[in-house]
């Protein structure tokens, strides 16, 4: 009982400690310069690691049961309460958070020098930590939603942190407004819930699944869904996450690449007992999260900003992960959330430190030969690289492996998702070699003789990083698993999808590798040994489909301007006639004239107070015998 | 010697917080006949006499925990759930408007000791009126605390307003005294009983379908009494022009107590007297309630006077709470904590008013607080803060409290009542909204000069604020109390 009640004290620490944090040196911001507010901020966040940690330990002692606290009951009738869980999902994201976050402050200490807002920089940055912390630990859906709305708000502010440009304000505008989209999809999705389990409480949800019909289920979840798709830069709601690039790289690292867009999934997972009994949702989420996956590699692959590259493979990426959901894999799905964050994060904190080389140039076409400058970020944004195509043993690899076993296990029409999954896969490993080679190796003619390697506090990370994006991948192999167990009490009700055994699965592997080698290898031989130069495309007719698909990718087969111009505009002139004739018309005019009814009304009334006596009277009498006659006349006296 | 007081049932305890305010009304008394007493001396012999009163009322706790229900001074005096409840509230209103009336008594200098015996006797006589079981007893305890809220009315002399409320108070009071007297001898003609629990009693006696005609009159002129001092309409008349004419100090405390000590006898009288009968009040207490919240919205949008705001919206909320007492024992439930927090929210509004006006002042217009928010944050904060409590907006106890209050009804499905009290509620915010626009938004040349504020209206506003904050909140601890008073008449 002692170890149960200590236990469940300190994980709430880290919950709060990051906001505390906020709050300090956001009163604190004219005080501290950047050494003491580097000192706070780095300090609060390797304690709550620390902190995580322990906790995370102290739990795998106990095999992983839940822990819950409840701070307070809000509501007793229905069910509203505060309170935080934690179990093994809830555990890996706070061990991912908060690890995550004092890696990448460590990096921005150094990118972030000299800024002029340095401290409401960290302000933010803390009380993104704090939000994602909420959104993970809540033990009910209420605690989560207050965590979704607040890291939709940090990221903002995040985005258009440099608000004096126009398209970092623009950008965080965006971001928000389509993530208003979703998140009134996951409101009514709350709404239905409270309707049908009165109370928002996961447990007492998620274990009372059966006596529901299908339809709410699956109303609840399409719903859900919505606000899922928001969050995770999901085909439609996409075209955020690209935008958002505009925010400090850092920022990017950590919210738009390794913890806030896998919030998402992280929900779905959650919910996975409801999802399971719901086949048209798991339809619908393989599917999207297939079309995401295609079509987010194929506009990485003529992109020119190093840091939209990688958005939209984040966005490909975020797809594998649905797909996993889709197919019922749903510790794969965390799995490769995991190591995602860790090889993400790397990338971008690579392309950050190139950026901060190159004295803010993000277009990778005047980069190229950084190698020998930057030795060591050009090999940890290699062995990213090679992580995220998915190259044994590096940690991509083993993920991504288990989303396609798995979705190949699955049978029927998933055989023909598979075969789609696995050219997306092919994508991004084509992309992904791109990317580094145009960077780093492809010689422009560019003299980047004041271009030297990033400083210790930018290197240090990415080390960490890139020996984390080695190994991480061996926490679930099909010979360990390791991730398995720690999910296991949390998705105790839900059936899994395992991995194939024997030959399919090595069958399977193979091909799977295939397929990043090969995306590699014509990455090599086309932007490494320049290919096309040297052959004559003119002779084979492919020049006019190869500009096609460089015309359609770096335009994202013209999505946004058909969103632009059909919701866009669209809406625009709608709202316009709405606001003339609906609202000027018909709903000011129903509304002035009952305000002016009631002020008129309320003249003739105030007249009957007179002030005098006599009046007052006659309006007791009257009123007291018009009364005791109504009472008569009421059925249910007796006489 | 025990026998015999056991068979009368005499017992101090029942009756200490009246005899702790008697007490410290003869003292106080005593010192002004004799010696030339300072003031602080009147100001710390009144305090104490508010304390000892708590501390007597804390006494019958003890009282109601061993023995339960039970009469005293042959079937006299009551001590049950309600009458607990009511003491404690009285007593509550005591202390919270202490500093008021303290300070308005010091202004009129002469007659400083008369103030404040008058409303420690008014109180005393409203303890009465809460503990009364018999309507005889109530009768007496009603009129000692009205007579004295008269004379509190017209204490300022030198102003017209102020006599002019009294004499208004004071004639619309006795008619009602006079119904309310004339409904008690309906009672007795027909039924030959004068008690709260006696009435129930004849009734489930000679059967609900039995009951004479006169007794159904004489319970609703007896309710009407009541409702009179509720200020419900239609017998809302006196309240905006008593409310304006009196001294601002006295108004918190003249509105709270007599509004309290009647909902607590009214709810009673229906847990209680009507519970047989209840059905056949449906319509009546339909009316009133429809009537209150529609006559006090329409009297109150276009106010310019604050006081008579303040005094509509109060018969809007009687409206309110009448709704609940006539619709089962959960409603008098939610009823008796609308009642709490409305008597928060109005002390401290009635508060913010002495502090900006002065204590003797007595008609305040909107036009007094514009552009208060400039020079005295604090002020407007806390006063926006119990004027969007009147208006029910979430996160003050005004919305928790219309919450319980509403679902309460639908669940007994009066629809219609629903209907009219949502709207109401709608309407409410044009005029709660208003003051708070003057106040705070609009742009104004003269603005309110910094007002000094002690630090005990400081502590005291503060307090108010934060406890209609807070019940708003987390309302547990509330609701349970007032679920706690009605559990024995489920």
């Amino acid at each position: 009982m002692y170890q149960e009640v200590k236990l469940e004290l300190i994980f709430i620490l880290p919950i709060f400690l990051p906001f505390l944090t906020a709050v300090f040196l956001f009163l604190n911001k004219k005080l501290f310069n950047e050494l003491i507010t580097n000192f706070f901020t780095l300090n609060s966040a390797l304690l709550s690691f620390a902190i995580a940690a322990y906790a995370f330990i102290a739990l795998g002692l106990d095999k992983f049961k839940p822990i819950k606290v409840e701070l307070f009951q809000w509501i007793s009738n229905p069910d509203i309460s505060i309170g935080f869980t934690l179990d093994g999902l809830s555990g890996i994201m706070l061990i991912l958070v908060t690890g995550l976050s004092f890696v990448i402050q460590l990096f921005s200490t150094s990118y972030m020098e000299k800024d002029e807002n340095h401290c409401n920089y960290f302000v933010y940055f803390n009380f993104f930590v704090f939000s994602m912390l909420l959104l993970v630990m809540s033990s009910n859906f209420l605690v989560m939603f207050f965590g979704w709305e607040l890291v939709g708000l940090s990221s903002y502010l995040l985005i258009s942190f440099w608000s004096k440009k126009p398209a970092a304000a623009k950008a965080g505008n965006k971001a928000f407004v389509i993530n208003r989209v979703g998140d009134f999809g996951f409101l009514i999705g709350l709404m239905i819930i409270l309707d049908t389990f009165n109370t928002f409480d996961f447990y007492k949800i998620l274990q009372n699944t059966t006596g529901i019909a299908e339809s709410t289920i699956t109303a609840i979840s399409l719903f859900l869904l919505l606000g899922a798709f928001g969050k995770s830069a999901q085909f439609p709601l996409f075209s955020w996450l690209p935008d958002a690039m505009e925010g400090p790289t850092p920022a990017s690292a950590l919210i738009h690449a390794a913890t806030m867009v896998t919030a998402g999934v992280f929900m779905l997972v959650r919910i996975s007992p409801l999802l399971q009994h719901s086949k048209i949702a798991s339809l619908l989420i393989i599917i999207f999260g297939l079309i995401t996956a295609l079509l987010a590699a194929f506009s990485a692959i003529n992109q020119f900003d190093i840091k939209k590259v990688l958005a939209y493979s984040t966005i490909s990426q975020l797809g594998f992960m649905f797909i996993a959901i889709g197919a019922g894999a749903y510790v794969a799905a965390i799995f490769h959330l995991v190591t995602h964050a860790f090889f993400k994060a790397l990338l971008f904190l690579g392309a950050g430190a190139v950026i901060h080389s190159m004295h803010h140039e993000q277009d990778i076409r005047k980069m190229g030969g950084l190698r020998k400058k930057m030795p060591i970020t050009a090999s940890m944004m290699g062995i990213g690289t090679l992580a995220i195509s998915g190259i044994p043993p590096l940690a991509g690899f083993w993920s991504k492996d288990e989303i396609l076993a798995s979705v190949f296990v699955n049978g029927g029409i998933y055989y023909v998702f598979w075969a789609l999954a696995l050219g997306a896969a092919f994508l991004t490993a084509f992309y992904m070699g791109r990317h580094w080679l145009l960077i780093f190796e492809k010689d422009n003619g560019f003299e980047h003789s004041d271009v030297a390697e990033a400083p210790k506090a930018m290197t240090r990370p990415l080390l960490l990083l890139g020996i984390f994006s080695i190994f991480i991948g061996f926490i679930n192999t099909p010979f360990f698993h390791g991730l398995e167990k720690v999910l296991h009490v949390t998705l105790e009700n839900v059936e899994v999808t395992h991995l194939p055994k024997g030959i399919t699965l090595v069958v399977l592997a193979v091909l799977s590798i295939g397929a990043g080698f090969t995306g590699l290898i014509i990455a090599f031989l086309l932007f490494g040994m320049e290919l096309h130069k040297r052959i004559n495309l003119k002779k084979f007719k492919l020049e006019g489909p190869i500009n096609l698909v460089k015309d359609l990718s770096s335009n994202v087969l013209y999505l946004n301007k058909f969103g632009n111009f059909f919701f866009v505009s669209g809406m625009k002139n709608l709202s316009r006639k709405v606001a003339v004739v609906v609202d000027g018309m018909l709903i000011d005019g129903s509304v002035n004239f009952v305000s002016t009814a009631f002020n008129k009304s309320s003249k003739i009334t105030s007249s009957t107070q007179t002030g005098l006596v006599r009046n007052y009277v006659v309006y007791f009498g009257l009123f007291l015998l018009l009364l005791i006659a109504l009472f008569i006349a009421t059925p249910l006296v007796s006489r | 010697m025990t026998t015999v007081s056991e068979i009368l049932g005499i017992n101090y305890i029942v009756i200490a917080p009246t005899l702790a305010l008697l007490l410290t009304v003869i003292v106080l008394l005593f010192c002004t006949i004799t010696i030339s007493t300072p003031m602080y001396v009147k100001k710390y012999v009144s305090f104490v006499g508010i304390l000892l009163t708590l501390f007597t009322i804390f006494l019958k706790f003890g009282l109601f925990l061993t023995d339960g229900i039970s009469s005293y001074f042959t079937e006299k005096i009551l001590l049950d759930e309600f009458a607990l409840v009511g003491n404690v509230l009285v007593g509550m209103v005591l202390l919270f408007t202490f500093n008021s009336f303290w300070k308005t008594s010091e202004l009129i200098e002469d007659k400083t000791t008369e103030a404040l015996i008058l409303i420690l006797m008014s109180a005393s006589g409203f303890l009465l009126m809460i503990d009364a079981e018999n309507f005889i007893m109530l009768f007496i305890g009603l009129e000692i605390g009205s007579i004295s809220l008269y004379a509190l009315a017209g204490l300022n002399r030198g102003d017209q307003l102020s006599n002019e409320a009294a004499l208004k108070y004071f004639l619309l009071g006795s008619l009602a005294s006079c119904i309310f007297v004339y409904g008690i001898a309906l009672i007795y003609v027909s039924l030959s009983i004068i008690g709260v629990y006696e009435t129930s009693i004849a009734i489930s006696f000679i059967g609900p379908d039995n009951v004479p005609l006169t007794t159904f009159v004489g319970l609703i002129l007896i309710i009407v009494g009541l409702l009179f001092k509720v200020a419900a309409a239609p017998f809302q008349a006196w309240a905006p022009d008593v409310y304006q004419g009196s001294p601002t100090g006295y108004v918190g405390y003249m509105a709270t107590v007599a509004k309290v000590s009647s909902f607590i006898v009214l709810a009673r009288l229906v847990a209680v007297s009507l519970t047989f009968i209840i059905d056949q009040f449906d319509l009546f207490f339909g009316a009133v309630v429809i009537l209150s919240v529609l006559a006090g919205a329409l009297f109150a949008a276009n106010q310019s006077d604050l006081k008579r705001l303040i005094a509509y919206s109060g018969v809007i909320q009687s409206g309110f709470i009448l709704s609940g007492i006539s619709s089962g024992v959960y409603g008098i439930s939610a009823s008796t904590f609308y009642l709490i927090t409305y008597i928060i929210q109005l002390i401290g509004i009635f508060t913010v008013f002495s502090i900006i006006s002065g204590q003797l002042s007595s008609d305040f217009q909107i036009s007094n607080i514009s552009g208060l928010f400039k020079e005295n944050k604090f002020i407007t904060i806390t006063f926006s803060i119990f004027m969007l409590g009147l208006a029910g907006l979430p996160l003050t106890s005004g919305f928790v409290s219309k919450f319980i209050l509403i679902t309460n009804l639908w669940s007994y499905e009066r629809y219609i009542l629903v209907t009219v009290l949502m709207l109401t509620t709608v309407a409410g915010f044009y005029f709660y909204l208003r003051p708070i626009w003057v106040a705070a938004v609009e742009k104004t040349e003269n603005v309110v000069e910094k007002i000094q504020v002690k630090n005990s209206d400081k502590l005291l506003l503060g307090v108010l604020a934060a406890l209609t904050i807070y019940f708003g909140l987390l309302p547990d601890s509330l609701v349970n109390i007032t679920r706690w008073m009605v559990e024995g008449y489920l």
